[in-house]
């Protein structure tokens, strides 16, 4: 680097850090006009403003090209959700793109060696499979695939082939969460924002770590304390993390405890007699499970048969279900019953990995309605995603095996009627029945054939099953060896994914191609392409167009719209087709803009309306519903179902709850029986196993692990476990040894108050690390509802490497 | 060869901790900038990532020192990524 650069660099570094030291916070706030202005420009470098690609907080970073590369990232001071704040992943993220081993080539394997092969026969390849056999085609996705990716793919799947088999890793990350807001609620997503940890006089984190995995936020809320403001936490977990460093209590719970915690809240509310009576009377229903078949809608129970069912979750009983002393059940319970103060309670993982996952989102969203701890800024329910557009994307588009976009669903006949019109596309093009979900999408895939295994290619982009999906022996491993059996990879570096791929692309990541996600606090936030992306590697959406295309050149009738038009075709103003399935031309328009428009018809729908396409690139993310104003301005909304913000409830109410499953305006306050683990520590294997992550890496690490300074400061994946448990087995720190549960095993260092602290009888795993694949233990047992499997507690049991058999 | 813009967040008025700002000044690759309350501007320009590590943790180490934050990272075409063995299955 040249000394002129150098300098160059040095004073934009030190720009960077000394507008943040005038602003004497941790949390500087800016006029949006001026974020870019302290950047230097000049020696080629240009600054443009992208969400980060890591989770699902919504950070935004400008990012600084010259010459065609990333060369620099500053936290955007401009951008409402980290004001200038980034963790240590976000301010490297530029890194991720140059890894030495990103893939530049389609790769086939051929005789058992994957080989180069041209982008033409890679597309023709996969157009072939599927024409040849399109009902055993699956589409598996992301939360990070961008929104206009996600809604090409849904559109190819349900609107092209009239098949419904696509599902997403979201599947295995938030969809408790989703169940949990339709159950109660009648429609997805989070009331409030994050508004609400700047506001709220105590913060519940419940089975969740923010100070790791969502950290920008956790600094919102002990940033206050640095100002003199008062902020109680409260950390509920099963391990002691950094979170509970920063909480004024912890309430350590056994495995399963959040169930029993919440029933006993709310029973000491009824008991005592102050829950929001005014609030439960105007506002809410009580519903409770069918006994015989459950469902997710369940039945109306009287507030009378609530305190019946109830009634038995004393303090004392919820102490031996839950393990947290009935006195601390008595705090939280007479939290509630204050009205004076705000609440937020977060979640993420901790709650929705539970076979009980819809129920104990459903029970915390009751907690807050029945206290009516609810809908002021600082009172919320609120769950976080881990990744950038698990909302967007997976919940809004509506990438799932049952879905449609926009709150729609392929088993309603008017949805189907209502997507068919919007693609133009003849009636009963779109399948009734929903596809596979995640857990069983990957059963039939891996099951032979000729054993009903009827998934026999399948497509995953933008993920990493791999090393992500539960049980893996069963449900990825076993895929080898079936030879009829085509896995299609699509991504950016080699991964335990592409281990067993049979086709291999090359893909473009983040700022190598345009984008638009939706973060956790319903914020849709644009970017553009700023850099080429490495050799032959190409967009992911183009990908999906090119298939789309072949198939059409090839007949597919489902390619076609009912005027006989391929139906991802985009018109110049000539009314000429431009060929966007030919990459060189893929450019010539921006398709993520053509696709985004087409999107937001559907948006209305579920009053999850979103602004044009040109307001996002104006601004730092909006929080929809967004509505247009008289003066022709588009308005985001913070907090739904409130009279004082939102713009969709009715004139003069203070609450309504407009998409109520029971048609009334209420929200559903549920009761649900406590229910033990899926599976239990016993005589074989004593310990609970609970997985994770850690600050350093996102997820399963692929992208992490390629950055220097990420995968220095934590190297390995490693086994957490107690002193009096180690010590009783003879284990000393840093030793290696076998985990084993009853579906596979892993070799691991141990971590003795390392920087999760598990109580006795539990070790802690984090899943980032593909050398090491702790997957291979956990349990995929799902909630029945959400089908998201349990991946924080199985019975495992530990033994020292010399004594482990081999 | 890093290049970070970093803010040091002492526990109380930055002038109250003068060694700790002194042994800053002693560090050849630190340069110091703008002060401000308890926060204080500085960009370490090292000569290797090994370097900015040790740098990192003695300013992390120093009395009164009670937060680190990065304002600004550079990259460029000397950027190391992770020497990892690919995974990669070509053979």
């Amino acid at each position: 680097m040249d000394a002129k650069r150098r300098s160059f660099l040095k004073s934009a570094a030190m720009a960077a850090a000394g507008s943040m030291v005038a602003g004497n916070t941790s949390l500087p706030v800016v006029h949006a006009d001026q974020a870019v202005d302290d950047l230097p420009t000049g020696e080629g470098m240009t600054w443009n403003k992208a969400p980060c690609r890591f989770c699902g907080t919504g950070c935004h970073v400008q990012v600084g090209v010259e010459d065609g590369r990333v060369v620099a990232i500053a936290g955007d001071k401009a951008a409402d959700v980290n004001k200038g704040l980034l963790c240590v992943k976000g301010y490297h993220v530029g890194g991720i793109l140059y890894g030495k081993d990103r893939l530049t080539n389609p790769l086939l394997r051929k005789d058992g060696k994957l080989t180069e092969i041209e982008w033409d026969e890679a597309i023709e390849t996969i157009a072939k499979r599927i024409f040849d056999s399109p009902q055993t085609f699956a589409f598996y996705g992301s939360g990070q695939w961008t929104i206009p990716e996600g809604y090409a793919a849904q559109k190819f799947m349900k609107g092209g082939l009239g098949n419904n088999h696509i599902d997403p890793n979201a599947r295995l990350c938030m969809a408790s969460a989703v169940t949990g807001f339709l159950a109660t609620y009648g429609v997805d997503e989070p009331a409030g924002c994050y508004q609400d940890l700047d506001e709220c006089d105590v913060l519940i984190t419940w089975g969740n770590n923010p100070a790791e995995m969502h950290p920008v936020l956790f600094s919102r809320v002990t940033d206050r304390r640095s100002r003199g403001e008062t902020v109680r936490i409260i950390d509920i977990g099963t391990r002691k993390t950094r979170t509970t460093d920063a909480a004024n209590d912890y309430l350590e719970m056994k495995p399963h405890g959040d169930v029993a915690i919440s029933l006993g809240i709310m029973h000491l509310l009824i008991e005592n007699n102050n829950y929001d009576k005014s609030f439960v009377e105007k506002h809410c229903n009580f519903r409770g499970a069918e006994e015989l078949t459950p469902t997710l809608q369940g039945e109306q129970i009287s507030e009378a048969e609530f305190r019946k069912r109830i009634a038995k979750y004393t303090p004392e009983r919820v102490e031996e279900l839950s393990g947290v002393p009935a006195d601390q059940i008595r705090m939280l319970a007479d939290l509630f019953g204050n009205h004076d103060i705000r609440i937020t309670s977060l979640w993420c993982m901790g709650m929705n990995q539970h076979t009980m996952g819809t129920a104990i989102n459903s029970l915390v969203h009751g907690v807050h309605l029945l206290s009516g701890h609810f809908g002021r800024p600082g009172d919320a329910p609120t769950s976080l995603t881990g990744q950038p557009s698990a909302c967007g994307t997976v919940r809004e588009v509506g990438t799932l095996a049952h879905a449609l976009p926009g709150g729609r669903v392929v088993a309603n006949p008017e949805h189907r009627e209502q997507c068919e019109g919007f693609w133009n596309l003849s009636p009963g093009s779109i399948n009734a029945t929903p596809g596979y979900h995640t857990v069983k999408m990957f059963e039939q895939f891996t099951k032979p054939t000729s054993q009903g295994g009827d998934i026999t290619t399948m497509f995953v982009q933008v993920t990493n099953p791999g090393q992500t999906l539960p049980n893996l022996n069963a449900l990825f491993n076993d895929k080898q060896g079936l030879e009829d059996k085509f896995l299609i990879v699509s991504d950016v570096y080699p991964t335990a994914t592409t281990v067993l791929a049979d086709l291999i692309l090359p893909a473009a990541m983040w700022v190598e191609k345009n984008g638009v996600y939706g973060n956790s606090e319903r914020r849709t936030q644009q970017w553009f392409k700023m850099v080429d992306p490495p050799g032959e590697a190409r967009d992911d959406c183009w990908m999906t167009i090119a298939i789309a295309h072949k198939l059409f050149e090839m007949g597919y009738e489902g390619m076609k719209d009912k005027d006989g038009e391929f139906i991802f075709a985009v018109k110049n103003e000539a009314g000429e087709e431009i060929p966007i399935w030919e990459f060189d031309h893929y450019y010539d328009t921006n398709v993520d803009k053509h696709l985004f428009e087409e999107y937001r018809q559907f948006t209305t729908m579920k009053h999850k309306n979103l602004a044009p396409y040109d307001e996002y690139v104006k601004a730092r993310g909006l929080r929809w519903p967004v509505v247009e104003q008289d003066d022709g301005s588009w308005r985001e909304t913070k907090f739904r179902f409130s009279g004082f913000d939102d713009p969709f409830v009715t004139a003069g109410q203070e609450f309504d709850f407009y998409h109520s499953s029971t048609n009334d305006g209420r929200a559903q306050i549920w009761f649900h029986e406590y229910a033990p683990p899926p599976e239990m520590p016993d005589e074989e294997f004593p310990m609970w196993l609970c997985t994770g992550r850690v600050l350093e890496h996102w997820h399963s690490g692929t992208m992490t692990r390629r950055v220097s300074q990420l995968s220095r400061a934590m190297p390995t994946a490693y086994l957490e476990m107690n002193p009096e448990d180690a010590k009783a087995a003879n284990i000393r720190q840093g030793e290696r040894v076998i985990v084993e549960s009853r579906r596979g095993k892993c070799e691991l260092p141990v971590w003795i108050d390392g920087r999760g602290r598990p109580p006795r009888g539990t070790i802690f795993v984090p899943f980032f690390d593909e050398t090491k694949l702790i997957n291979n233990c956990t349990l995929d047992a799902h909630d029945p509802f959400s089908k998201q499997p349990d991946y924080k507690k199985c019975a495992a049991r530990v033994k020292k490497l010399a004594e482990a058999p081999s | 060869m890093p290049i970070s813009g970093l803010v040091i967040t002492f526990a109380s008025q930055v002038e109250e901790h003068s060694a700790a700002i002194e042994s800053l000044h002693e560090v050849p690759e630190i340069e110091i900038g703008n002060a401000s309350g308890s926060k204080l501007a500085i960009v370490v320009d090292s000569a290797d990532k090994r370097r900015d590590q040790q740098i990192w943790n003695m300013v992390r180490e120093l009395p009164g020192v009670i937060d680190l934050a990065v304002a600004m990272v550079a990259f460029d075409e000397d950027n190391e990524t992770a020497e990892r063995e690919s995974i990669r299955n070509l053979e």
